[in-house]
C-alpha cells in the first residue's frame, strides 16, 4: 500500500491510489476471514 | 528518466520531511516483526506500521497532490479514513485468535514460548499454591 503510494507520488497519477484503496480493503477481508475462520472453524455462519 | 514534478520549497518540504519519517517508521515496524521473540510482540509492528507510517505517507501524498493540482486533493483522506479505522479491528481479531489457539492448544505453562501473560499467570498461580501449602 505505502508502496504504490509513492509509486502515485513519482509517476504523478491518481490510479495507483486506487490500488492502495483496494489493497488496503483486501487486507482488512482478509484479515476478518482468517481470524474468523481459525476462531470458529468457519467463516461464514 | 524518472522525474518528479516540481513543486514549490514550502511545500516540497513538509512532503519530504513526511516521506522520511514514514519510511522511518515503516522500517522500525518491519525491524520489529522480524526481531521480536514472540506472537503477541510482534503484533505491534505491523500496527505501528500501518497507522502511523501509512498515515505520514498519505499526508504526504495528499500535500504533493494538492501543490501539483493548484487544488485541494482529499482523496487520500478516504485510505486514511480507512486504515485508521481497520487497523486496531484487525488487530484484535488476530490477537483474540491467537489467544484462543494458545488456550486450546493448552499453551499455559509452556513459558517464554507463549508470551508474557501465560508466564505471568503460572508465577501468580505458582505463587498461591506455594501459600496454600505453607498454610
Amino acid at each position: 500500500m505505502q508502496l504504490a503510494i509513492v509509486l502515485g507520488m513519482i509517476f504523478g497519477s491518481m490510479i495507483y491510489f486506487d490500488a492502495a484503496l483496494l489493497i488496503a480493503m483486501v487486507g482488512f477481508v482478509s484479515t476478518v476471514a482468517m481470524s474468523k475462520f481459525l476462531m470458529r472453524g468457519a467463516i461464514i455462519e | 528518466m524518472i522525474a518528479i514534478e516540481p513543486i514549490t520549497i514550502w511545500l516540497a518540504l513538509p512532503v519530504g520531511v513526511l516521506l522520511i519519517v514514514g519510511g522511518s517508521i515503516s522500517l522500525v515496524g518491519a525491524l520489529g516483526l522480524l526481531r521480536l521473540p514472540t506472537f503477541y510482540k510482534r503484533m505491534h509492528g505491523p500496527a505501528i506500521t500501518v497507522t502511523l507510517g501509512s498515515g505520514c505517507m498519505l499526508i504526504a501524498s495528499m500535500l504533493y497532490f494538492t501543490g501539483l493540482q493548484s487544488r485541494p486533493v482529499i482523496h487520500e483522506v478516504l485510505v486514511t479514513a480507512f486504515v485508521l479505522m481497520t487497523a486496531p479491528v484487525s488487530s484484535m481479531l488476530i490477537l483474540r485468535a491467537a489467544v484462543y489457539h494458545d488456550l486450546r492448544a493448552g499453551k499455559r505453562d509452556s513459558g517464554v514460548e507463549s508470551g508474557d501473560i501465560y508466564e505471568r499467570r503460572r508465577g501468580t498461580d505458582l505463587d498461591r499454591s506455594q501459600l496454600e501449602s505453607t498454610k
